[in-house]
Parts: structure tokens; sequence; C-alpha cells
């Protein structure tokens, strides 16, 4: 099974957590306190047809906001496969900082292959609000398209939209690793060695 | 007849008088005889002036009036206890005009009813509600706080707008009369103080040379005793013990349990009683020791310094007029302990840093005021919050050093406890607004360049990124706690691979912390 190395980057409060819960537990707390450190999560999932029905494997590293562990993050992100910047879509103020993100990431991580997924969250909420105190769809989607990141708006409460930006995600990775899959599986499928190895030297006990 | 007259002189009382009716009486002085005890009494006040100077011109007008007896007609004995009442000029009080006068103050009309009164000081008309105040005037009406002032009836207005007048009463500076006061008090302590040494010293000397006269004598002690004692009684003169009949200094009656003592340098009776200590005996050579500024007969001629056992009784009053500030200038001369010597220079530092903050925070302000760019004003705070806190980290030091030093004693131990409250309380108080700075200062341009210009005073760091690396330090030992519990939990659940994920995070984790305490170094935690 492929695994994969998922981190979560973005400002304070902006649903982080809430996104990966939604994700792996499929739950939402209307009241979660605000992350310590870095959170290790994991989840599989499963690509459709289009992908060979591929088992992928996330373990996700949900970061805390708060600037006291910003020093935390390189060390998540440095190996990471994929990078999800989330902001809120009815904070203003999250979206320069999501952005400040995504150029610490292309700064900081030599690996091309990273994927960056822009992610706004709380769609939810937007909708009840004025669009004058909500973040710029089109300024976010511009931005995304510019830096050639993944963009999506989401609602981790509904859940709306939030598995696809993991399968999408998910399909990428495939899609970067196809060549490697192929190589793994076609020896594992094929022949199962049934001789035992020698145990004819003298540093063993068993005879 | 002349048992009664020293009675005579001065008495009054109506016995006297009418024993006198009856009786014929010859002057003691003269010698002429008079018909009774009042006649006695006038003739001596007349003619041999026993009494005041007016007597001698009532004689002539009334034979039968009585100096003594206080019925003086009115033009001499109370005229001279109104005097000021009778001469008060009267040329600035208001004429009343019947009928028309009316209250200065209320307006109304006066009458005999409400009174028609004369402000003594502003001379107005007043009623008498609205001149009710007793002030001091002088003859002329004018403000007299003297003891020669009299005691006038005043306004309102007159009573509250004199010098010094206050909602409480009249406050008078009386800094300089206490001065004088003190002062002159002081020269008496000195006086009194110079002449019990002297007294002390002629007494000492007398009684090392009686010690050396007689110290070859086998009679020497029969000898001694009465020499002492006479000399003791030259010195000064002895209180009479018959009329004392309480203590000196402590008042209590004396009585069987309660004995008499005399101090050998005032002369004054004292008691001896042990709760009190109004006087004690001292061996002379105690005496000596505690005085030795004072120039006593050379000891060396005595056989030996241990012969010289007499005592010296002092009350309480003279020891302290002479050894008080001998044991002051004594306690001086010692060496402070090494809390208190360590403690100076705490308190020093304490000096430098409430002396700089003020400088601190007006540097600030005009930072915050004027344009925050402004090159100078930065440099110059900068260079004021470095002083800080080296000042600071200087003081930090001390106290700790002297929190840790060696207490000899409960009270030290005491000071010492004290000293460590109010040095952190002392730290966390000034730390204060030297925290405060960032959110003050511009965050991003303004604070790099304050720290940045900061002295480097710990390992190479600046103190921003000692702090920073402090900081970074703490969450990643945060996170690896963390770590680990997640590293437990998924063991403990069978989820291996995640478990294998956790671990080389851990490692991760360790390393960065390692190389964060390198970093470090002493300044770590």
């Amino acid at each position: 099974m492929l695994q994969f190395k998922l981190v979560l980057l973005g400002d304070s409060s902006v649903g982080k957590s809430s996104i990966v819960h939604r994700f792996v537990k499929d739950s939402f707390d209307e009241y979660r306190e605000s992350t310590i450190g870095a959170a290790f999560l994991s989840q599989t999932i499963k690509l459709s047809e289009q992908y060979d029905e591929q088992v992928l494997k996330f373990e996700i590293w949900d970061t805390a906001g708060q600037e006291r562990y910003k020093s935390l993050a390189p060390m998540y992100y440095r190996n990471a496969n994929a990078a999800l910047v989330v902001y809120d879509v009815t904070e203003p103020g999250s979206l320069p900082k999501a952005k400040l993100w995504v150029d610490e990431l292309k700064e900081k991580v030599s690996d091309d292959k990273l994927i960056i997924c822009l992610v706004g969250n709380k769609l939810d909420l937007a909708a009840e609000k004025e669009s004058s105190s909500l973040v710029d769809e089109s300024e976010a989607r511009e931005f995304a398209k510019d830096n050639n990141l993944l963009f999506h708006q989401v609602s981790a409460k509904t859940g709306e939209n939030v598995i696809k930006v993991f399968e999408e995600i998910g399909e990428i990775l495939y899609l970067q690793n196809k060549d490697k899959i192929q190589e793994s599986k076609k020896p594992a499928g094929s022949n199962v060695s049934l001789q035992r190895p020698s145990t004819n030297d003298s540093q063993s006990c068993c005879v | 007849m002349t048992e009664g007259d020293g009675r005579l002189l001065g008495s009054e009382s109506p016995i006297n008088e009418n024993v006198g009716h009856s009786q014929v009486v010859t002057c003691p002085v003269c010698g002429k005889e008079v018909k009774s005890l009042r006649k006695l009494n006038a003739h001596l006040d007349n003619v041999h002036g026993f009494n005041d100077k007016h007597a001698s011109d009532v004689e002539s007008s009334r034979e039968s009036s009585v100096v003594g007896l206080n019925t003086h007609p009115q033009d001499t004995t109370l005229g001279s206890n109104n005097k000021g009442k009778i001469k008060m000029k009267t040329a600035h009080w208001k004429k009343p005009v019947d009928g028309k006068s009316v209250c200065f103050e209320c307006g109304h009309k006066l009458n005999a009813r409400n009174g028609l009164i004369n402000c003594r000081k502003c001379g107005e008309l007043f009623c008498l509600n609205h001149c009710k105040n007793a002030i001091k005037l002088n003859e002329s009406g004018e403000y007299d706080t003297t003891t020669n002032g009299i005691w006038f009836k005043c306004c309102n207005t007159c009573y509250t707008s004199r010098e010094g007048y206050n909602d409480f009463g009249l406050s008078k500076d009386v800094t300089s009369a206490f001065k004088r006061i003190r002062n002159t008090k002081n020269e008496d302590g000195e006086l009194i103080s110079l002449q019990l040494e002297n007294r002390l010293l002629r007494l000492i000397n007398g009684i090392i040379k009686i010690n050396v006269r007689h110290q070859y004598s086998i009679l020497s002690a029969l000898r001694i005793k009465p020499e002492i004692s006479n000399l003791e009684r030259s010195i000064v003169e002895w209180k009479d013990d018959q009329v004392a009949l309480k203590c000196d200094i402590c008042s209590q009656p004396f009585g069987l349990l309660m004995r008499k003592h005399h101090c050998r340098l005032c002369g004054l009776v004292v008691c001896d009683r042990e709760t009190s200590r109004c006087s004690s005996e001292i061996p002379v050579l105690n005496l000596m020791s505690a005085a030795p500024d004072l120039a006593f007969e050379n000891v060396e001629s005595l056989k030996a310094i241990s012969q010289l056992s007499a005592d010296i009784r002092a009350c309480s009053s003279c020891l302290r007029y002479v050894f008080a500030h001998r044991k002051l200038q004594f306690n001086k001369t010692l060496q402070l302990p090494e809390i208190l010597k360590q403690y100076e220079n705490l308190h020093n530092l304490e000096m430098i840093v409430v002396n700089l903050l003020p400088r601190f925070k007006k540097a600030l302000e005009t930072l915050h005021d004027n344009h925050p760019s402004e090159k100078n004003a930065v440099h110059n705070l900068a260079h004021l919050r470095r002083k800080l806190l080296q000042n600071l980290a200087l003081y930090d030091k001390l106290s700790k050093r002297i929190v840790q030093l060696e207490v000899k004693s409960e009270a030290e131990n005491k000071v010492q406890r004290s000293i460590a409250l109010h040095a952190s309380a002392f730290i966390e108080e000034k730390m204060l607004p030297l925290k405060k700075i960032p959110e003050v200062l511009n965050p991003t341009t303004d604070k790099v360049e304050v720290t940045k210009s900061s002295d480097l005073l710990f390992n190479n760091l600046t103190i921003a990124e000692v702090k920073k690396y402090r900081e970074e330090l703490m969450v990643l030992r945060e996170q690896k706690y963390l770590v680990e519990n997640m590293l437990n939990s998924a063991a403990k659940e069978r989820r291996f691979e995640e478990a294998i994920s956790l671990k080389s995070n851990l490692l991760e984790i360790d390393m960065n912390i390692n190389d964060l305490e390198t970093k470090l170094g002493d300044e770590g935690f």
C-alpha cells in the first residue's frame, strides 16, 4: 500500500483540524479546542476505477496555527508529499497568511513534486455573511493559478468538498508514482519464494 | 503678738479679719501699733511696700480699702487685665445710625435685640450672629498672633482672611521655632554630657590615685573605701536622702524593698530595681574600656589592673548621656556582615535602574509621539534598554548570590528572605515596561533594529535570539511529549505503520532539541 505524508498549514482557527477530522472520522465539533503542537492522524482512501482502484494511505500532520508553534512546521512540511494551506473564507486576514505559507513552502521545500492545495474553509458560513466581509474568491483562485496550486472551497461542518480535496491529491500522487507502483506490484504479485534461507552460519544458534 | 505674722501678709481669710477686729496688733517691721489685722495689712502694703505700686495712691483716698482683697477699683487691677479693650482705637469703627444700620453680612436691620456690634478688625457693623468669632488683635485693630495680642470679636470675613487660615483652623509654620528649641536642647545635652564626662573622669582618676597610693599598704582595703566615698561626694553634691520620696527616674516611691541610691555622676536619688534598671553598679574597668577616648590616669602605674576592683554607681540617664553616642560610634566602625555588604551593592543597582526607567519611558514616549522611524531616537532607546537589561541581569545575579549566602543567625535568615522577596518583585515590576516594547514599537522593522543593536549579552546570541530559541525549545519539548504519547497509543493499538512514522518524527524532534541546546549553551534551562 502506498503511503503519503500530508501536512496542513494556515492561520489559527481557520479550521485545519476540522477538515482533518471530517476526512478521517467524518465528524465535526462546533467547539474544537485549538491544536497543541502538531497532531498526527492517518486515513486510507480508495481511488476510483479510473486510477485502478488504488488504495492510498495518508499520514496527516495537522499543525497548530498559533504563532508560538510556527517553528514546528518546517519539520513536518520538509518531507511532505502534499500540503493543504487553509484559509477562512469569512476572515479576510487569513488569506495573506496562507499566501505567506505558500511562499515559505516554495522557498524551503526543494522537492518540486510537492503538491500544494489552497483550501478555503467555512464555506457554510459564507452564505450567511455579506460578500464584502468575505475573502474574494477570485483573488484566491487567481493566486492559486499563478502559483500552480490546487484550489478548493470546502466546509468542514457540512463536509462539502472535503473528501474531494483529498481524492484529487491522491489521484495526482498516484499519477506521479504510477511507474513505481507498477514496478513494485509485479514481483510481489507473481512469485512467492518458498525456499528457506540458509542457516549455515556460525552466528545463528539454531542449526 | 506676732504669731500670725507669716500668714497675715498674704492671707485674706475672713477668719483672720474677725480675729483682727478685736485685738491690737503691732507691725513686725516698724513696731507701730495698728488696731486691726486689716489695717496692719494696709499698713504693710502701703508703708513697707509689700504690695504693688498702685497701692500707694489708694492709701490717701480710702483708708479702709484693702489692696490684697481683690476689691480694687476698676481703674487699676481690671484695667491692666483688659488694657487692650480700653485702649483699642475706635477710629475705624463705623458709626451706627439709629434704625438704618444693617448687618454687613446678612443685611438685617440692627437693633438692640439682634445686636449692634462693630467688627474690631474691619469696623463694619454686624448682628450678633455674624460677629461671633474671636481673634487676637493689637490696639489698632491689626492681626497680632503673638502673646501681646488680645482676643477680640470679629466678623467671618476677617476671621477667615487672616494669614494661614484654613478649614481646620489656623496653621502656623513653627519649623524655625522648633529648630531653635531643638538646637538649644541639643546644646544643653552636649553640655550635660560634657559635664558628666568630666565628673566621670575625675572620679575614676581619683579612684586610681587612691588605689595607687595604697597599693603597698596592708590596710589598703580599710582605707580605700572611706577615701573613695569622700571623693564621690566631692565630685557632685548628693541630693538629700530625706527629701527623696520616690525614684528620680521611674518615680516609684521608696520603701523597704525599694532602696535609695545616689548616682555618682549627677547626685540624684534613684532606685536599683532589676526591672527598671534606674541605676547600676559598674566596674571602673568596664567604664574605662567603654570610653577609651577619655584621658584616664595611666593605669600602668598600678600593680595590676585587676586590683582596680571598685564599682561606680550611675543612673541610666547619665549612662545614656555619656555612653550612647560612643556605642553608636563603635557600632559604626564594626564590619558589616557579608549579607549587608552585598545588599548595599544591590541597593545601588536598584537606584540605577530606578533612575534609568523614567528616562527610558520618556524616550519611548517621544518615539511614539514622533515618527517611529527616527534613527536617533531608536538608537537612544536601544541604548537605554540595553543598559537597563544589563543592570537588571546584574541585579538578578547579585540577588541570587545573596540568597545563596550562608546565614549565621535567624535574623540574617529573615533579612535574606526579605531581600529575595523584594528582589524578585523588583525585577518583575521593572521588566514589565521592557517587555512591552515590541508592542509599542513598530513590530516588524524597529523591533529588529532594537534587538540587533543591543549588545551581545549571552553566548554570542542576542537576547531576542535567546528568547526565540528558548521558545522553540519549549515548543519542541511539548511536541516530543505529544508524539511520545501518540507513539505509545499507536503501539498499543497495533497500528505499526503509524508507529514507524511517529518514531522517525520523534528522532527528528530529538535531533532538533539537541541542536537548540548546543546553540543555547549555558542559557538553556
